[in-house]
């Protein structure tokens, strides 16, 4: 959605905005929240802070300010900015406090930490190539499941399918997947 | 947070990475409704705070999900509720709430249940870390001799059988030699979890590729506010008083296995843990359920008979003094019976009128010179005592999927199911007769109709 479509509708009807809004880039915004707090945030608090970035945009985005462009950048930073608000806020209170500013938790500030990072780069290159070779629904099933935790009852609602099927096709996606990673040198 | 560590290599990726993150389904159509309601209330909040006369349309006052996050381990709520195959009792409660400011909210019965599955994981063979690489090959001291595969365990949890013993009481509140828990360790003249081999001290486990198809999964359900609605009361102090410290009986609704209901069940603290003591299966709470009436529930009430019936007869899941035990001449040889210390079964007419309740008299009529008449039969009176033989037992039935109702009458009908035969990775097809019995659904026939392709003739086993 660009700007200026979403400044039109919203001159027409606000409601409507943020309806079509909220619909065209829920999921992105889901998952950046949820892959910066999945470790450390409840299922809650991974929605309150998407619910966060939303009322954000929906409050402060100048809907006269003329942007024609595609709001996904737009989105995407306040996005990353409130996640990892939202990760310093947890882990404060947890008491493991890092410190680090928020263009630290964004970016690498040493040399070592290039190298560190260029590694996980890379094996998150490999591992999501190996997902994507168990083809589906076996690839969706294990991300659901294992990355973003659902249930086998969830998945299977979200997937039209049995739970006990879901959880089959879990186990054995998983123990395929851990064989294809160990042959390419990555142990899960 | 997340229980499963796998993929925490995901987590801090990049932008491309997220994009595909992003393309994976995973919110529901209720679940981005209430998100977008939720963002819109807070819209609604900021805009009165900054004094902007905007209001979106219908959006209730902002209120943040009453969720409940689990307990951290200081606060050991602690839940396993182990029926194990499919077991299901039915069970009726008025349960009313009435919470104190000690009783355990829906993260500890949530909690619980997890465990429960984990549990349930364990004794269909799965959810142990093992070494795959070097199977130990057991020879099972039956009288028949049957060989069972097991892997070495691999589990940090797990050095000896006492280590899973101990796993298992710290969620099931009653003592593990008479729950039902108590045959998986069971290691005479059967095929248990766990084995230690005694020339080495290695400890394996009997793992199962198709534990997590078999496994008897409980999922609690959520309403609409992502809350696990559960009721929850004191039990009554008459059963709690001098056995446990405190005891509160819950109902919550469920999906166990393929089929919603709602779970009623107690919860127990024992020595200062949360701990599950039992729980049963209303299906009829379901509605989908209720519209097939009576039947549906008579089935699955016929088929959690039937497994109970098949443990007792056929897998040795009965408990038995190891320790005192008769050589009876069998034909040619001996076959060896051991004394029963299963609390149901003190005499034979004990074993008859358990069965009763389930099965016609018929049924038993056809099968009493194997389960208690005959010279080889499966349990035995000996100097006024209860003996039973462990012989030849193998594993239990499974019954999986829905089962479908046939040929109904007033007074009769037939259920179709898929099991597992003697080999887990074979299904047969089966046909259970049920009738009506001095006013109860019994089960008066069992037959297999159609065998797994994979093996026709099991005259040899």
């Amino acid at each position: 959605m660009t700007g200026n479509e979403y400044c039109a509708l919203h001159r027409r009807a606000p409601d409507e905005a943020y309806d079509a809004l909220f619909e065209c880039y829920c999921d992105y915004v889901h998952a950046i929240v949820y892959n910066k707090l999945r470790s450390v945030a409840s299922r809650e608090d991974i929605e309150e802070c998407v619910c966060d970035i939303f009322a954000d945009i929906f409050f402060k985005y100048d809907v006269n300010g003329g942007f024609d462009g595609d709001m996904k950048g737009y989105i995407g930073t306040v996005a990353k900015r409130r996640a990892i608000n939202a990760y310093r806020s947890l882990t404060a209170r947890a008491g493991h406090f890092s410190g680090e500013t928020d263009d630290y938790l964004e970016s690498v500030s040493s040399g070592l930490d290039i190298e560190a990072d260029h590694d996980k780069e890379e094996t998150r290159t490999v591992l999501i190539s190996k997902i994507n070779e168990l083809g589906e629904p076996d690839s969706t099933i294990i991300l659901q499941k294992y990355y973003y935790d659902r249930s086998s009852n969830e998945i299977a609602k979200l997937l039209s399918m049995k739970a006990s099927a879901v959880r089959m096709r879990a186990s054995r996606a998983l123990e395929k997947l851990k064989k294809s990673l160990a042959a390419a040198g990555i142990t899960l | 947070m997340k229980e499963n560590r796998e993929f925490d290599m995901l987590e801090n990726a990049n932008d491309n990475e997220v994009e595909f993150l992003a393309k994976i389904p995973v919110l529901t159509k209720k679940e981005k409704e209430r998100m977008l309601k939720m963002s819109k209330n807070k819209l609604n909040k900021m805009n009165r705070e900054s004094n902007i006369e905007k209001q979106v349309s219908g959006v209730e006052q902002y209120k943040r999900p009453r969720w409940y996050t689990f307990a951290s381990a200081a606060a050991s709520v602690v839940l396993v509720a182990g029926i194990a195959g499919t077991a299901i009792f039915l069970h009726r409660s008025d349960l009313t709430p009435e919470v104190t400011d000690n009783a355990p909210d829906s993260a500890v019965v949530e909690e619980l249940f997890d465990k429960i599955n984990e549990l349930n994981l364990i004794c269909s063979g799965g959810g142990v870390e093992v070494d795959e690489s070097t199977p130990g090959n057991y020879e099972v001291l039956y009288d028949e001799t049957r060989n069972a595969v097991y892997y070495p365990v691999t589990d940090a949890r797990f050095k000896t059988v006492e280590d899973v013993q101990d796993y298992f009481k710290q969620y099931v509140a009653d003592p593990l030699e008479t729950s039902k828990y108590h045959s998986y360790f069971v290691d005479v003249f059967s095929s248990p979890l766990f084995k230690t081999d005694e020339n080495t001290d290695s400890f394996y486990f009997k793992k199962n590729d198709d534990a997590e198809m078999i496994a008897v999964n409980i999922e609690l359900e959520k309403n609409d506010d992502g809350v696990v609605p559960v009721d929850i009361k004191l039990a009554d102090e008459a059963e709690i008083k001098d056995i446990y410290e405190k005891g509160y009986d819950f109902s919550v609704p469920a999906t166990v296995g393929d089929t919603s209901g709602t779970i009623h069940g107690r919860i127990v603290l024992e020595g200062g843990k949360w701990k599950m003591s039992e729980y049963t299966v209303d299906f009829l709470s379901d509605e989908e359920n209720k519209e097939s009436g009576t039947d549906n529930l008579a089935a699955y009430s016929a088929l959690s008979n039937l497994v109970e019936f098949d443990k007792i007869i056929n897998a040795g899941k009965v408990s038995v003094d190891e320790d005192d035990v008769k050589e009876v001449s069998i034909g040619d040889g001996y076959r060896s019976y051991y004394r029963v210390t299963d609390e149901r079964f003190k005499k034979i007419n004990d074993v008859k009128e358990y069965l009763s309740d389930s099965f016609t008299k018929s049924f038993l009529n056809e099968n009493s010179y194997y389960i208690w008449d005959g010279n080889s039969s499966v349990f035995k009176e000996i100097d006024g005592k209860l003996y039973y033989t462990l012989a030849g037992k193998v594993e239990w039935l499974y019954f999986f999927g829905s089962p479908s109702i046939e040929n109904e009458t007033d007074d009769s009908f037939q259920i179709s199911a898929d099991s597992h035969g003697f080999y887990t990775v074979y299904i047969d097809k089966v046909k259970i007769s049920c009738v009506k019995e001095d006013g109860k659904w019994k089960i008066d026939k069992y037959e297999v109709t159609e065998l797994s392709e994979e093996l026709d003739d099991r005259s040899e086993f």
